[in-house]
């Protein structure tokens, strides 16, 4: 029993990996370039709170990317680790956090990092992973 | 030169004359005489001390002097012997021993205003010898060939020495900074907001005041730009012709706060490539000259160099003084603008609460020394990563983490993954507790609640925190930004999942938080340390701006004189005078 369990965590850890890695690859491909599918990847009752503007539901959300200026996102360091099953009643859930340097129009090239909670979800084809919550900041010092 | 040789052979060939205009000479070294000559030499030029030597010197000079304006200088000149000067590049540096007490009859502003004069720049004394520049090789040739060949009124033979060398060293003090500063309010047209910097490396008035600031060095042209950003924003031309540039780096700084400029005139400097124009992108500029630099010779035609200049400053209607076609643009309104950040987000005050309790004392307890405590932080089956970034292969990288970094766009390996993931209170407590001693700043700290279920709750904690350790390298200021999952337990929660992300901090959080340590209550430094480490900076601040050296070099200079601030001061004069400062010290 207990090295079945071993072996679960293994497994799940790997799979937040693949999982992580693909999702912040294929995040900011959209968020740079097609950003108005970008809402898609988010549950419908999902979160965001970006550099401290909270917005809730996936339409919000969608509008919300939509009205940033252009980006051009350089992913440089990303890191995820699974929820265990016992903590999420068995919805599969893994946490990503990305980091690296944005440019928005307007704006100089910043450092920022981002995490968001993904979660299993039943889909047309098959399960996707959808975005519960997405927390993002710039390093930078708050504006006074 | 035609001159040198003429006065050879009428002295040679001649002896009684010659013995008499040296003993002449002799006898006009007397104390009487050489007040007489300061007398008159301190009035003006040339014509003065004919009148002193009552001929002598016109026996030198023949009649020749009349018709040929251009030997005016080596009249003047004829009280130089030797230079000692051992620089050697591109820039010929012409000099000569002056007898000291000539210098009064000579006075510098002689030489120096004169429109024909070769003397252009930085004319100064070291020792006996004077010392100067001249532009061009041939110029420097043409004085060597001079050497041995005038003589002085003493009836020596003056030496003359040239050597390629690069440009005079030209350093900022505040007192150089405050001199510029009057001559660029001399050049400042208000009714115009008109600033006319052409030719400023032979500006007159700083040539008087033995300043030697061509705008071609970039500390100097950085501190023009500073001041101009300070004291004329309003500027709406900007004239810097004639200055050798060949970089337009110091100028971008403009960008965001000259708005009004609208017309630059860059004509006759040493720019090679169009792209320099890019620094000046964002300037919303109307009329730009560049005739006379390189890079106009590169286009084939007129047209993409017209393009190519539009592709970069598309508001431009007026080239090289020529009106273009108006450019006809699209109307995108691209005028988005960011959302402002906001401070920490909390679903409810409940939530802050609980939140706020927990990460004050997790951090006291992470930056006390002793991170052992933190087990009662975390669930038995909790977990922990961090992985780290490097901005750029120019900075160090975070190398006290690097090696427990597991970032997943480095590391492939599944099994080394899963090394680098802690799992259990005690193996993330003891991963916790192998990490370098840590100083956050609370100050900083943002936290952004993403998701709070009855069960299950998420937030990012993010700020900058610095090293602790004796070296400056170990009090690197670090931003940092953590992600929590947490379930309930008791009154508080305990941790799930610990993933925490480490970079260097921006530039914006240096400037921010460098001097400001707030020491914590527990693990502080002491206070000595962390004053001395504000007066260091300030140090190598104010020594920045008086050597104009860059920051590595001041501090460097600064360290290995221990502090002293005098002396190090008096070691870089000294180094600096005889050139042993390499030029990258002065490269910022």
């Amino acid at each position: 029993m207990a090295a079945s369990v071993i072996v679960d965590r293994k497994t799940q850890i790997s799979q937040a990996c693949q999982s992580g890695e693909e999702f912040a690859r294929i995040y900011y491909e959209k968020f740079d370039k097609q950003r108005h599918l970008i809402s898609n990847l988010y549950e419908q009752s999902g979160n965001v709170v970006w550099n401290g503007n909270y917005v809730t539901g996936r339409e919000n959300i969608g509008k919300f990317f939509q009205n940033l200026p252009a980006s051009e996102s350089d992913l440089l360091s990303l890191d995820a680790q699974p929820i265990l099953d016992e903590f999420v009643q068995g919805q599969t859930t893994i946490l990503v956090h990305a980091a690296g340097n944005i440019k928005f129009s307007g704006k100089n090239r910043c450092k920022f990092s981002e995490s968001f909670l993904l979660t299993a979800k039943q889909g047309n084809d098959g399960s996707v992973w959808r975005v519960v919550s997405d927390t993002f900041r710039f390093h930078e010092p708050l504006p006074t | 030169m035609s001159m040198g040789r003429s006065s050879r052979p009428y002295f040679e060939h001649d002896d009684r004359d010659t013995r008499t205009v040296q003993m002449d000479r002799r006898r006009k070294f007397n104390k009487r005489n050489f007040r007489h000559n300061r007398h008159y030499g301190d009035e003006g030029g040339s014509r003065n001390r004919r009148v002193d030597y009552d001929g002598d010197i016109d026996m030198v000079g023949v009649s020749k002097r009349s018709k040929d304006e251009r030997f005016k200088p080596y009249q003047m000149g004829s009280n130089f012997k030797k230079n000692k000067d051992s620089r050697k590049k591109n820039r010929g540096k012409g000099g000569g021993n002056a007898a000291s007490s000539y210098r009064r009859a000579l006075p510098l502003s002689n030489i120096q205003s004169s429109e024909n004069s070769w003397f252009k720049i930085k004319f100064g004394y070291v020792g006996n010898a004077a010392v100067f520049y001249v532009n061009e090789v041939e110029q420097a040739n043409g004085l060597k060939k001079l050497n041995g060949i005038i003589t002085t009124p003493s009836g020596f033979k003056m030496s003359i020495y040239c050597q390629r060398c690069p440009p005079p060293v030209c350093t900022l003090n505040d007192e150089t900074q405050e001199k510029i500063k009057v001559c660029m309010s001399n050049r400042y047209d208000v009714a115009q907001k008109l600033l006319n910097l052409s030719n400023f490396y032979c500006d007159s008035g700083l040539k008087t005041e033995g300043i030697y600031a061509p705008l071609s060095r970039f500390n100097i042209f950085s501190a023009v730009v500073r001041i101009i950003k300070e004291h004329i924003p309003e500027l709406e031309k900007l004239d810097l012709s004639g200055n050798k540039l060949n970089r337009l780096e110091p100028l971008s700084s403009l960008v965001s706060t000259c708005k009004e400029l609208k017309s630059l005139i860059l004509g006759n400097n040493c720019l090679s490539t169009i792209g320099e124009l890019n620094f000046l992108k964002g300037l919303e500029l109307q009329e730009l000259y560049l005739d006379g630099n390189p890079l106009c010779d590169k286009f084939k035609d007129q047209s993409s160099y017209i393009s190519a200049v539009r592709e970069r400053l598309p508001k431009t209607i007026r080239l090289d003084g020529k009106d273009l076609p108006p450019p006809i643009t699209f109307d995108l309104d691209q005028t988005v603008e960011l959302p402002k950040a906001h401070g920490s987000y909390f679903p409810s005050d409940d939530v802050k609460l609980l939140i706020i309790q927990f990460l004050e004392q997790y951090y006291v307890v992470y930056d006390s020394g002793d991170r052992q405590q933190l087990l009662e932080a975390y669930h038995d089956h909790a977990m922990f990563s961090l992985f780290v970034s490097k901005q750029s292969s120019r900075e160090a990288g975070p190398d006290e983490y690097i090696h427990e970094s597991r970032n997943l766009l480095r590391i492939k390996d599944s099994n080394f993954r899963n090394r680098l993931l802690k799992f259990g209170r005690l193996a993330v407590v003891s991963a916790l507790s192998e990490l370098p001693a840590s100083q956050h700043e609370p100050s900083s700290f943002t936290v952004d609640v993403g998701f709070v279920l009855p069960t299950l709750m998420n937030f990012t904690v993010s700020g900058v925190f610095r090293g602790v350790g004796k070296s400056k390298h170990k009090q690197q200021l670090w931003t940092f930004s953590r992600a929590f999952v947490v379930v309930p337990q008791g009154r508080g929660f305990s941790v799930v999942n610990d993933n925490l992300f480490i970079s260097n901090a921006s530039h914006s959080q240096v400037e921010a938080y460098k001097l400001t340590p707030t020491p914590s209550p527990i693990s502080s430094p002491g206070p000595s340390t962390e004053k001395s480490l504000i007066e260091k900076k300030q140090m190598v601040e104010q020594f920045m701006r008086q050597t104009g050296m860059n920051e590595s070099f001041s501090a460097k200079c600064l360290e290995e004189n221990e502090w002293n601030y005098q002396k190090s001061a008096l070691v870089f004069n000294e180094l600096n005078m005889s050139s042993l400062i390499p030029s990258e010290a002065f490269q910022k």
